[in-house]
């Protein structure tokens, strides 16, 4: 480790030592600083940068952190009151262009909009909720798709493969109308081990394995007990509780 | 094997059973069917090594690919806010009546299928609509009805197109040298002496954004990848403006010249034109182009001026603006959704194929053209420090002389309407629904990239029309056309057409626009694109420069629209509860 270069980023006034072109989210988590994010996770190397939750500003500029890649001398801001409402507006678009019921969702506790909207503080949206029809797809074996709560960041279709290599989620439409599509007979074809990576790679609750809604009961969740990001602030040694 | 599998299985064929050639793959089975059926899915999916749903994931992005039964002949209606302002909902009504069908609502056992477009690139002759693909201008109700009965009785249609060039500038649109002459001075230079040349010239790309063509060509030359590729996107898609489908109809061997400049001086093997569908009347007469220079050895096998048989293949679009964007393009063109991709990288080293990529506008190689020919220094003589050169503007809407104006850069918007001939002009708009809403009184901006930016477009409304018709077609035409691939744009260009509709009903309070903008801060911020980041202008720029438009639809009586603030009703039991020393613990 110690022969490999590093580069500093300043990210809100912390300098942060980073691997050149690391992913600024992961930068800014090693050294305690939360940036929210939702279609990120940790192993992808290359975000799409769909859900812009993560939107931060950069000279002159607002940029997802998940696509922005660490370079010596860089000055980031996370945090200012324009920059937490702006991430805010993002997720309450998310909540009204869906149907969003968290009480009566399986992944609630552990889905990361849920935790999102209590982290952001938000107690209703700002926008007009769309009550679009959007149906449950039921028809594979093994896999709930419910399409009210998919907020279309691409990761299933972008990130995940059957065993024949084709996608067994792909996008139909565009705009508003745009919904994710599935390939009932590739994800039957799937086995337990890569279903399981497929669901919980769903940083929502669109992709449930049947059967197992409850298998951990509410109040014991990730977010139940720890709200977002506490972990990676916890890490500073201290956060907000 | 139906009808279909055969079509699909031969079309496959025709394009080397390559998934990058989807979107031609697509078009030839549609102009055999109408459509693209699923038993023509099924057919190419082990052609291609794709599944159905991956040729759907394409198929369902592009609004001119139909995957339901949809009638073979079909009409488009111009519908822009020029198109609007010029009658265009009387024209779409007589084309109802005429053929007898509804318009956007596809019957699949009529004949006919009407369809609203949201620019055809004929905004200085509406109202317009392409008939079978023939574009047919200057329409008129009763016309219209005539020529539903003429078709009836089997008449083609014919197109009328003018291209009429009202203004000509010093460097882009005067009879230049032949070029069989400009040709042999590429072939005379070296890439580094082009580069050079293009780089001293100070051009910038013509589409609208700006970046130092000089630049984007040295970062091409010099990323230590081949082959390396030149796309020339002529997907010209920013309603109002039409400038590229004169230069495609009446200057394409300047153009051809600038590209195969560009060639040499990245070392490109091949190229690409991105031509729009709706422009795909022009299709054969640029085929023609690219024969002659192939039989004259320009382009193709024998080495011609950008060397090692570099030669260019048309690309059809398929309608969506969002390829418009360089990405996207570049997505599109490898026959994926057009949806833009995360940069950097930037196409100079990872573009088409992942290889070193040059894409530019029809213009912008129009411009290096007249630079080869005139010199760098002649071309940075005019214009302004920041903005060097001429540029083409694509004039619409009131005024005495609407068509192509080459203008050079720093012109005012005083000198504008009066260059045009406007009469009582009330606001402009420059670069279109993503460019910049300007009142005709602000007579001392300047039409240059610093100042108001365009790739062409300049439609200008005069005291009859109303502003808020304008905003609201433009923030419809951003719903249509988000590609859907980030959240703020997809959910937020709904929610502008339908706060643009409240406001236009005269139900709003003056809160709401403060919440407007407020929001179009949100969406224009955090949007993946140029899209989602310039879809909120049309909102901006008009509320900056006419505010008092505004003010005067809005309701007053603040007070019986104001939200309900919980904090205000609650604030007495809350006074309440402090002075009895608190809530307590219970019990």
């Amino acid at each position: 480790m110690g022969a490999e270069r590093r580069v500093v980023v300043r990210i809100d006034g912390v300098d942060c030592d980073a691997a050149p072109g690391e992913p600024i989210v992961a930068v800014a988590a090693r050294h305690g600083i939360f940036v929210p994010t939702l279609c990120w996770s940790r192993d992808d190397a290359d975000c799409l940068g769909t859900c812009r939750v993560c939107t931060i500003r950069w000279k002159r500029h607002h940029v997802a952190a998940c696509a922005l890649r660490a370079e010596d001398g860089m000055d980031l801001t996370v945090s200012t009151p324009e920059l937490d409402d702006l991430r805010r507006g993002v997720v309450e678009l998310l909540f009204v262009e869906g149907n969003h019921f968290c009480p009566s969702c399986e992944r609630s506790g552990d889905c990361k909009l849920q935790a999102l909207a209590y982290r952001l503080g938000i107690a209703a949206p700002r926008f007009h909720y769309r009550f679009t029809h959007r149906p449950v797809d039921a028809r594979a074996q093994r896999l709930l798709f419910d399409q009210n709560r998919c907020v279309a960041c691409k990761r299933c279709v972008q990130r995940f493969a059957g065993g024949d290599g084709h996608r067994v989620f792909s996008f139909e439409g565009r705009g508003d109308a745009l919904r994710l599509a599935m390939d009932v007979a590739r994800v039957d074809a799937l086995d337990d081990a890569a279903l399981r990576r497929l669901c919980d790679g769903c940083p929502v609750g669109a992709l449930l394995r049947k059967g197992r809604g409850f298998d951990r009961p509410i109040g014991a969740r990730a977010y139940d007990v720890l709200p977002i990001g506490a972990d990676v602030e916890g890490a500073r040694g201290g956060g907000d509780g | 094997m139906t009808d279909a599998a055969a079509i699909a299985d031969s079309a496959a064929d025709r394009f080397g059973r390559s998934a990058t050639r989807l979107l031609d793959i697509f078009w030839t089975i549609q102009d055999a069917l109408g459509w693209v059926p699923p038993e023509a899915l099924q057919a190419l999916a082990p052609q291609l090594g794709r599944s159905v749903a991956e040729l759907r994931d394409t198929l369902t992005f592009y609004h001119l690919f139909y995957p339901q039964p949809t009638p073979k002949r079909r009409v488009y209606v111009d519908r822009s806010a020029l198109a609007d302002a010029a009658g265009a909902a009387a024209v779409v009504a007589a084309f109802e009546r005429g053929l007898g069908v509804r318009c956007d609502r596809p019957d699949a056992d009529a004949e006919w299928a009407l369809f609203s477009a949201p620019c055809l690139g004929l905004a200085d002759q509406l109202p317009a609509a392409l008939v079978d693909d023939v574009p047919l201008t200057r329409l008129d109700p009763a016309g219209v009805l005539s020529l539903c009965e003429a078709l009836s009785r089997g008449e083609a249609p014919a197109s009328n197109v003018t291209n009429e060039v009202q203004t000509p500038g010093p460097l882009l649109l005067r009879d230049g040298a032949p070029a069989a002459a400009l040709l042999a001075q590429v072939a005379a230079m070296t890439p580094e002496a082009i580069v050079e040349a293009v780089t001293r010239s100070g051009l910038r790309g013509r589409g609208g954004a700006g970046f130092a063509t000089g630049k984007k060509w040295s970062l091409a030359a010099a990323w230590p990848a081949t082959p390396r590729y030149v796309v020339c996107n002529a997907d010209e898609g920013e309603p109002g403006t039409f400038k590229d489908r004169y230069l495609l109809t009446e200057r394409f061997e300047r153009v051809l010249v600038g590209i195969i400049a560009g060639a040499k001086a990245i070392g490109a093997a091949a190229g690409v034109v991105y031509l729009r569908a709706e422009y795909r009347y022009l299709r054969a007469e640029l085929e023609a182009t690219l024969d002659t220079f192939r039989r004259r050895g320009w382009l193709g096998a024998g080495g011609g001026p950008a060397g090692d048989g570099f030669d260019l293949r048309i690309q059809l679009g398929a309608g969506a603006y969002v390829v418009g964007e360089e990405t996207a393009l570049l997505e599109s063109l490898e026959g994926k959704r057009g949806e833009p991709r995360v940069r950097p990288p930037f196409p100079v080293e990872r573009g088409l194929h992942g290889q070193p990529t040059i894409v530019n506008n029809v213009e912008t190689f129009a411009a290096v053209a007249a630079i080869i020919e005139r010199g760098a220094d002649a071309f940075a003589a005019v214009g302004t420090d920041y903005s060097k050169g001429s540029k083409l503007l694509s004039v619409g809407g009131d005024c005495d002389r609407p068509g192509i104006h080459e203008v050079v850069w720093g012109l005012t918007i005083g000198d504008f309407l009066a260059l045009v001939g406007a009469r009582e002009p009330q606001f402009v708009v420059v670069g279109g629904p993503s460019g910049t809403i300007v009142a005709a009184t602000d007579q001392e901006r300047r039409i240059a990239l610093e100042d108001l930016a365009t790739g062409g477009a300049m439609m200008v409304f005069d005291r009859r029309r109303d502003l808020l018709e304008v905003v609201h077609n433009f923030t419809r035409f951003f719903h249509r056309e988000s590609c859907g691939c980030c959240a703020p744009c997809r959910a937020g260009t709904l929610v502008f057409a339908e706060q643009l509709a409240f406001v236009r009903s005269g139900q709003a309070a003056r809160v709401d626009l403060d919440r407007v903008a407020a929001w179009a801060g949100i969406v224009g911020a955090a949007s993946r694109c140029g899209l989602g980041q310039t879809c909120t202008r049309p909102i901006t720029t008009s509320l900056t420069a006419l505010p008092d438009v505004y003010r005067g639809r809005v309701q007053e009586h603040e007070a019986l629209f104001r939200p309900f603030d919980v904090a205000a009703k609650t604030s007495a039991c809350e006074a309440a509860i402090r002075r009895q020393g608190g809530l307590g613990d219970g019990g």
